[in-house]
Formats: structure tokens, C-alpha cells, sequence
């Protein structure tokens, strides 16, 4: 069985730190298929106080960026690619369904679809209590891999 | 429970507010709150960088702010500056980390001339990992009952 992981292990896998690192504990990987993990929400974060004044509420961007950096995970435990820097050059479909609060605790699934050539494809969702509160499409590259398949001009 | 309701009770603010939400609250007498521990908060990088571990006095100013809602919630009181004056026992009994979500509970013992006293216990997942048996005065209201010296 996998051992939930956290914050040594993440860092040690992708490059986001404080305080753009929105996951705090990985509970399941399969390297190249599929990461799911969580993110605890606390009012003691630095967007909550100014969004909004008497009504925090998580940004849409940080939900976003969880999902991805989810993905990350499920990704760059392929062998070779541990610690390689990411760039996202799509997303698409993201739904927000409902307000996520200070206190909350969101459980995402990330799925690879493809990975070739420096490219991948992937799946996120993100759910409260068994419920689904936003998911997402990705599209990530990573620079390194791909540009050894950049044909050269001439 | 509304979040907007914590900013109204009591003054503590960002980043020095650790409480996310109110679970149960019954005015004057005891409160259920929970706390949310994730890395994204500024303590966590530094306490320690090569393992992030809750400090002690966040989990302490934790417990003393679930107190401060159990006296502060009746109307009288709402939203007034409070102070510390004794901290008779402080007990942690696990270390807490990022990802952890602790529920606090909250008893108010005594509550007189601006000086209340109670005990505070932190609860994961039903273990009791901490505790705190506190004082805290409201200067306010205690400066009413002063005797002035002549």
C-alpha cells in the first residue's frame, strides 16, 4: 500500500514552493497514470484576507493551480523527468461548481491520458466530502524533453 | 457557520487569526471550531526548512483564540480587545503537520468582572493530541472594578 507523502516528497518531485505550493499531501501515485492527494484551506493563507474582505472565498486561479500542480505529480514521477520544470500551454473545460471556504479540505485526482515526446495530457477534479466541486482538462510541456524534438531550420 | 462572523467577534486578523471555521457555538458557554494546517501558510517554510512542523505557539495562540469566541460571543463583549494574563498548562502530545486538520473544543469555567478562565483541549481525528488551561482578562470591563488609589 502506498504511504500518504508530504512536503518533502513533493518538493522533492516538482519545483513550486511557499508560497505557490497549493497541495499538502499526496495519498496515492501511479508514476505516468495517475497522483491524487489534498489540500487543506486555512484562512491563514495570504489571498484570503483580500479576497474578499468579509467573505473568504478560494480564488478560482488557486483551485486551478492545485489541479495542475496534482497533475504535476502524477507526471514527473515518471522515471527521469523527477525535478524537471514544467511549462502549462493549455487548459481547457474548467468548471467551479461550488464556493470552496477556510476549513474546507479538497481531495484531486489527476489522470494522465497521454504523455509523449515532452507533451501531456491529463484530467483533474478536485471533490469536498465525496462532492464535486471543479475540474479541469491540461495540456503541460516540458521544455527540456521537447526541445530534442525541435526539427531545426535551416 | 459564516467566516464573517469570526472577524466579527473577535480582533485577531490575518496572518495572526488561526481559526477557519465555527463548528458549534453555544454563547457564553462553549465552542467547537476547526483548524485547518496546510503548508501555504508563512510559518511553514522557515519552522523548519527541511521539515515542516507546526510551532508550538501557533498551536497554543490557536487554543487561547477558540477560547477567546467562548466569552466574547455574548453580546456584551462582541468584538472587544482582549489580554493575556496566565497560562497554567500547555500540553502537546503529537507533532502536527501540514495536511492536518485539528478540531478544537473550547469550555468557559468562569467568567467574572472581565476576567474568564477555561480549559481548551485539540482534537485529531478524535485523539486528543493538545491542551490548554487558560486566563484571560478583558481590560476594559477589569478597569471598572479597579480601586482608585488616592
Amino acid at each position: 500500500m502506498f504511504k500518504p507523502h508530504g512536503n518533502n516528497y513533493i518538493e522533492s518531485i516538482q519545483q513550486n514552493r511557499y508560497p505557490m505550493l497549493f497541495i499538502d499531501v499526496i495519498t496515492e501515485i501511479i508514476p505516468g497514470k495517475m497522483a491524487a492527494g489534498y489540500k487543506n484551506f486555512s484562512y491563514n493563507e495570504w489571498y484570503f484576507p483580500v479576497h474578499f474582505e468579509n467573505d473568504p472565498i478560494v480564488p478560482g486561479f488557486v483551485l486551478s493551480e492545485a489541479m495542475s500542480q496534482t497533475f504535476l505529480m502524477a507526471l514527473l514521477t515518471i522515471q527521469g523527468l523527477e525535478g524537471k520544470k514544467t511549462a502549462s500551454s493549455r487548459i481547457s473545460n474548467i468548471v467551479f461548481r461550488k464556493p470552496v471556504r477556510p476549513g474546507d479540505r479538497v481531495y484531486f485526482e489527476a489522470q494522465v491520458d497521454s504523455y509523449k515526446r515532452g507533451v501531456a495530457k491529463g484530467f483533474i477534479n478536485g471533490n469536498l466530502n465525496n462532492v464535486l466541486v471543479c475540474s479541469q482538462n491540461v495540456e503541460i510541456l516540458i521544455p527540456d524533453v521537447l526541445n530534442l524534438y525541435k526539427v531545426e531550420m535551416k | 457557520m459564516n467566516f464573517s462572523k469570526i472577524l466579527e467577534l473577535q480582533k485577531n486578523r490575518f496572518p495572526m487569526l488561526f481559526l477557519d471555521s465555527i463548528l458549534h457555538l453555544e454563547e457564553g458557554k462553549s465552542v467547537k471550531v476547526c483548524k485547518n494546517f496546510t503548508y501555504n501558510e508563512w510559518y511553514f517554510p522557515i519552522h523548519f526548512e527541511d521539515e515542516p512542523v507546526v510551532p508550538g505557539f501557533v498551536i497554543m495562540e490557536t487554543m487561547r483564540q477558540t477560547f477567546l469566541l467562548t466569552f466574547l460571543s455574548l453580546e456584551k463583549y462582541q468584538g472587544m480587545q482582549t489580554a493575556d494574563s496566565k497560562i497554567k498548562l500547555f500540553q502537546i502530545r503529537r507533532k502536527l503537520i501540514p495536511g492536518d486538520t485539528l478540531v478544537l473544543v473550547a469550555k468557559l469555567n468562569n467568567f467574572y468582572r472581565g476576567v474568564a478562565t477555561g480549559v481548551v483541549k485539540g482534537y485529531l481525528l478524535d485523539e486528543e493530541v493538545c491542551s490548554l488551561d487558560v486566563e484571560v482578562v478583558i481590560p476594559e470591563i477589569l478597569n471598572e472594578y479597579q480601586v482608585a488609589l488616592l
